[in-house]
């Protein structure tokens, strides 16, 4: 190679380098806050948030791991609060890793949730399946509180919802799924976990002051058209989880041939859930058919909600009452959330998008002129088969 | 000096698969999402249909090209010089179209994965260069290229593919059609710009050895390749439902639900890196057609000259989204617009009509053949009679006879 052809080669590499380093935005690792987590509430007209952000430092106790912090910011909008942890600590805060963002009350009963929520759709970096939850309280408070078993609120709240899915009846609702759900779609309506905070302990370390308590997620709040239209718990909350979600439920029911032998009560899980839902729509009458096929068998320790796969048959007999009281008690959840969803006026079944994919425009046609017709016009019918 | 173009058929069928799927899938469901909405699917399925149908055209083609004659020869020899540089200058456009908006939407996956604000000349020359410099080595190169990274790549891209089909809600296809089929085919002409990706084998008519036959399983590469695309884009569909048409990139929005569980870090990121490297292949193989088809109508046989050329196919690629905003363009006046018309005539009127063509050039190659045979034969008795003659009065003069 000439010298010449060198010279051009270290010219043309050098430009390119020069283009490069002087082109990108280059923010460094410890500029960046890295948000894992966030709370947000609306007070006196403005946005908080609270972020739990990963720390560059390492933690003392064990070296070489990341720790977390906690930052807030206030703005009139949540891009103006997440400016405002820019402005206040210098870091850069980055969306890509948040896994959960916890909406308090000020926001999910009071707001169209369309318009909060419009950032982290827009956002290119911020995932779609990220979990978004409804906070019973002050959401700041939750995102900057521990849990004795996993110290990262964001990460206890993650596993708690994504994490233990087929183990508890608790739904996965993710940012997509809640916001497809109501956009453009004839019913209208979505669904949110309810996440609680029961503090145990206050902590008091050098460094930091926060409560120490576990979170649980025992109900839902529903939507309709982004607004909050009310919260689903108790039999309803397991009856959605039944027909909705891929989620497993333990039940514990009367055992009549229990006795001597065996307590009066069975505890049963679920080795396979199979449902069918189908719609059929006849002049006025709407008939909602839904077909829960349950495998079953006695829980053994270690074992909540879906049992595991590939276990040898319990030699512990299941009789035929516990089957019944079983496919009773499934019936009756299913028949609960069905009929709160009327006493709501929230189609968070989805009776009416269901309608809409088996008749198409002919429905929606149909439903402009009757818009209650999901609520007044539908007779359930339930069947449930319970096998072991 | 740009080294060897010669490329097995076996490797032809892997560069389909890897470039096929790779760019469709960086906008393409959303731009159809838009148009069509949830029966896109459906719509892409009819497209490929339409491609196979080409495809079998240009594979006959091929097939019957036993003088590995290349695609401008074939239709210069056969209807006229002016003619294929037409036709050569409508697949330079056409390609040049595809690649700014590949480039574009290029630039929009690295700002969304990587860095939030990318400069367009930081990001695209280094691109170029490596273009420039992988074209040079040879198109045997960068096929070599791709048979090494295939695996990575293939298994990068179903994993994407794979992995989010557990969140998919099939729910959001339905209604099926509708609209009725017509609702989708009144749309389809928009759309036909981001096919007719086998078009390219044309430009190795004359590159493939003499010695392979087996072009049925380019047949069988594109089927694994629009099996992908469709299965993409019904995932597409089925991740976002009505909320498909807001997005901006496809892949970099399915590719977030590989992870369920969003504690886990983005694995997505490592599968988007590895997958990009089909676009790159893709935007190599383009750049190479292109310069092609420039050569052929500027008559280029030099080596500096097929640089230039390169180069300026680079230099308009780069230079194009600094003065108008590509996306809108291509939009209006190729997608939507008059332009299509046009490329019609490179994707769906020339693929038919070529192994006709080709039969004619061998015809006429033939003849040429016995021409020249025939010639060779005369000359040959001419020179056999002529020596004859000598030789005889050679021996005379020896003889001592006048």
């Amino acid at each position: 190679m000439s010298a010449l052809k060198r010279i051009g080669i270290i010219l043309i590499v050098g430009t390119v380098l020069a283009l490069i380093s002087s082109s990108f935005l280059v923010v460094p690792i410890s500029k960046r806050a890295i948000i894992v987590g966030m709370g947000i509430d609306y007070v006196d007209n403005q946005y908080v948030v609270m972020c739990e952000v990963l720390s560059a430092e390492s933690s003392s106790d064990t070296p070489g791991t990341s720790t977390t912090i906690v930052i807030s910011g206030v703005g009139e909008t949540i891009t103006d609060a997440l400016e405002d942890i820019h402005v206040k600590t210098g870091q850069l805060p980055s969306l890509g890793q948040c896994c959960v963002v916890l909406l308090g009350e000020s926001i999910y009963k009071y707001q169209q949730m369309n318009l909060p929520l419009s950032l982290f759709t827009h956002s290119v970096a911020f995932k779609d399946n990220t979990v978004i939850a409804c906070f019973d309280g002050n959401a700041c408070q939750a995102i900057s509180a521990t849990t004795a078993v996993t110290p990262s609120p964001s990460f206890a709240l993650s596993q708690l919802i994504q994490g233990s899915q087929q183990r508890t009846s608790i739904p996965k609702s993710t940012l997509i799924k809640f916001i497809s759900k109501q956009h453009d779609n004839p019913s209208m309506s979505g669904y949110l976990s309810v996440v609680t905070f029961t503090p145990d302990q206050q902590i008091n370390d050098d460094k930091t002051k926060h409560t120490q308590g576990y979170f649980d997620c025992k109900s839902i709040a529903v939507f309709t058209d982004y607004m909050y239209a009310g919260t689903v718990s108790g039999d309803e909350y397991h009856g959605f989880g039944l027909v909705t979600d891929k989620t497993f439920h333990s039940y514990i029911v009367n055992d009549e041939q229990g006795g001597s032998v065996f307590p009066p009560k069975a505890s049963v899980g679920i080795f396979t859930k199979r449902l069918n839902k189908d719609v059929e729509w006849q002049g006025q009458s709407i008939t909602f058919t839904i077909k829960c096929n349950l495998r079953i068998d006695r829980t053994n320790t270690d074992e909540t909600g879906k049992l595991f796969k590939f276990i040898n048959k319990s030699t512990l007999p299941i009789d035929n009452s516990v089957l019944v009281n079983t496919r009773d008690r499934v019936t009756e959840q299913i028949n609960k959330t069905y009929q709160f969803s009327q006493q709501l006026k929230c189609d968070y079944l989805e009776i009416s998008n269901m309608l809409y994919q088996k008749y198409g425009s002919e429905w929606l046609d149909y439903v402009i002129n009757h818009p209650n017709s999901v609520f007044e016009d539908v007779t359930l019918d339930v069947q449930v088969e319970v096998t072991r | 000096m740009i080294g060897d173009n010669n490329i097995k058929i076996k490797q032809l069928m892997l560069l389909i698969i890897l470039i096929i799927p790779g760019g469709k899938y960086l906008s393409l469901p959303i731009v159809m999402a838009r148009g069509i909405g949830r029966d896109s699917p459906y719509a892409c399925l009819i497209l490929f249909a339409i491609d196979l149908l080409m495809l079998l055209c240009i594979v006959w083609a091929l097939n019957l090209n036993t003088y590995r004659k290349s695609v401008y020869e074939i239709i210069s020899s056969t209807l006229s010089p002016i003619v294929a540089k037409i036709i050569m200058g409508i697949f330079a456009l056409f390609l040049l179209v595809r690649l700014s908006y590949l480039m574009v939407y290029s630039i929009d996956i690295f700002s969304s994965t990587f860095s939030i604000k990318t400069n367009w000349l930081a990001f695209i020359i280094p691109v170029a260069i490596a273009v420039i410099f992988m074209i040079s080595r040879g198109m045997t190169a960068v096929a070599r290229l791709a048979q090494i990274l295939f695996a990575f790549i293939i298994i990068a891209q179903l994993t994407m593919l794979i992995l989010s089909i557990p969140q998919t809600d099939i729910g959001n296809l339905q209604p099926v059609l509708d609209k009725g089929i017509g609702g989708v085919l009144r749309k389809l002409p928009d759309y036909t710009l981001w096919y007719g990706d086998c078009l390219i084998l044309l430009f190795f008519a004359d590159c493939i050895p003499k010695n392979e036959e087996k072009y049925g399983i380019l047949v069988a590469g594109f089927g694994i390749s629009a099996a992908i695309c469709i299965g993409l884009s019904v995932v597409y569909i089925g991740l976002f439902g009505s909320y498909a048409k807001y997005n901006n990139l496809a892949m970099s929005k399915v590719s977030q639900f590989i992870i369920q569980q969003t504690t886990l870090g983005r694995l997505d990121w490592l599968m988007l890196v590895i997958w990009s490297v089909s676009v790159l292949i893709k935007i190599v193989m383009f750049s190479f057609c292109c310069m092609r088809s420039i050569n052929h109508i500027l008559n280029i046989t030099t080596q500096i000259g097929k640089y230039i050329s390169l180069i300026a196919v680079m230099v308009i690629i780069v230079v194009l989204p600094l003065l108008t905003d590509v996306k809108q363009l291509v939009s209006d006046a190729f997608s939507t617009g008059w332009g299509k018309y046009v490329f019609w005539v490179c994707q769906y009127l020339l693929p038919p009509l070529l192994p006709l063509l080709v039969c004619r050039t061998n015809k006429r190659e033939q003849a040429d053949n016995n021409i020249i045979l025939n010639s060779k034969s005369k000359l040959k008795k001419l020179v056999d009679g002529d020596a004859q003659q000598q030789t005889n009065m050679a021996d005379s003069i020896m003889r001592g006879q006048p």
